[in-house]
């Protein structure tokens, strides 16, 4: 039997496409008690196989699980009404090649004078970049929904920018969205030497690595900008940034 | 071509306008509004090397999720995305003043069991009292599941 009029069929066409997460990882990171007024880190690499960078999201909690903040969050501590520890413990991650490598950063606290060890328990979702070409996802326990009766966050806008961190001139790079509205913004630094992967703001004390950049949005722009004052690094790269529909 | 028989007894016509891709593998799921909050910084003059503290708090459940967090200070036009976290404006006045910042307001976005906290610190720079102008810290938060 042959469709009689086949233009009276609808096909059901995606107006937006979503991240797509091919892995999720996980482990834990301890951090022995730092020196006075200084901190301890450790790191591990995972070899995820993918043989190329992916964009990713992780978490991680310094209670074994029964709180969790995003990385970069660096957990400060605000026990005392009189003073703010800014840092106790963080975790982040970026990503070379196939392998991601996570570190965790641990603080003494200054207001309290204590030194403690700390574990980081930490869980990352893996997902794709834009153009990745073929990627063999990781196994995944979790079931990975995509029933159009669910609402996944959408991508409106999908691309880079070059953008040099430098500390003797300002940087800045804009892009526009014109969405009306204020949306939400992901972004990732990527190294033009060796193509590494690293969320802005990822923080490495150990390695004296700060990707610190200002991420403005109005209604009709994102700015990406950094003041020379504030950096402390000079690399060469670029942004690679998501706008989302979702507001 | 069908096989034989099989018939098409009804046209199904579906609005794509609002789908997500149903592409190979799932997003992170957005499901809730965003919340928001915001607190008032009143005008004062700010001691020497101190700093006074302000915290948003919002009611959010994130178990198994990711958060994105942006703050607005009303000094400025735009909103900061808590980029990993923590955001840092420089100022002079009502002006931004990176060389030189007579105070700095920063903001650092923490959860704690099923509360996200926002606290913003108003830093001064110079070792002198500074006046600081009245602003409020808007903030945006939303969490989006992942298969954790």
């Amino acid at each position: 039997m042959s469709i009689a009029d086949h233009t009276a069929i609808a096909m059901a066409v995606p107006a937006y496409d979503t991240d797509k997460i091919i892995g999720v990882l996980e482990g834990s990171l301890a951090c022995s008690a730092p020196a006075a007024f200084s901190f301890s880190s450790a790191n591990t690499t995972h070899d995820t196989g993918f043989g190329e960078a992916c964009l990713f999201q992780g978490i991680f909690s310094m209670d074994g699980g029964t709180t969790w903040n995003d990385f970069g969050a660096q957990l400060p501590d605000t026990s005392d009404s009189s003073f703010v520890q800014p840092q106790t413990l963080d975790c982040n991650a970026t990503m070379l090649d196939g392998d991601l490598r996570v570190v965790a950063t641990n603080w003494y606290n200054s207001v309290a004078s204590t030194s403690t060890a700390r574990t980081a328990t930490y869980k990352v979702a893996l997902y794709t970049r834009k153009n990745q070409g073929d990627i063999e996802r990781l196994p995944i326990s979790q079931v990975l929904a995509y029933r159009t009766s669910r609402n996944f966050q959408k991508i409106a806008f999908d691309d880079s920018v070059a953008f040099s961190l430098s500390t003797s001139d300002d940087q800045t790079a804009t892009v526009l969205h014109n969405l009306g509205y204020i949306p939400r913004v992901r972004a990732f630094f990527v190294r033009d030497d060796n193509g590494r992967v690293v969320p802005l703001g990822f923080v490495d004390a150990a390695a004296g690595e700060d990707y610190y950049v200002e991420v403005r949005v109005d209604t009709t722009t994102v700015t990406f900008f950094q003041d020379a004052s504030f950096a402390s690094m000079n690399v060469a790269g670029r942004i690679e940034y998501r706008v989302y529909l979702d507001d | 071509m069908w096989p034989a028989g099989l018939s098409i007894g009804s046209i199904l016509t579906i609005n794509f306008g609002n789908l997500a891709a149903t592409s190979a593998a799932a997003g992170f799921l957005n499901e809730e509004r965003p919340k928001t909050g915001s607190v008032d910084v009143p005008a004062q003059n700010l001691a020497a090397d101190t700093y006074k503290r302000y915290d948003v708090t919002l009611s959010m459940d994130n178990a198994n999720a990711i958060s994105q967090v942006s703050v607005n200070y009303s000094l400025e036009t735009f909103w900061n995305v808590a980029i990993s976290g923590k955001v840092i404006a420089p100022f002079d006045g009502s002006s931004h003043d990176y060389a030189s910042p007579t105070y700095t307001v920063s903001s650092q976005v923490f959860f704690s069991g099923t509360t996200l906290t926002v606290i913003t610190l108003v830093q001064e720079n110079t070792g002198g009292t500074t006046a600081v102008p009245a602003f409020t810290v808007n903030v945006s938060a939303s969490v989006f599941e992942a298969p954790f």
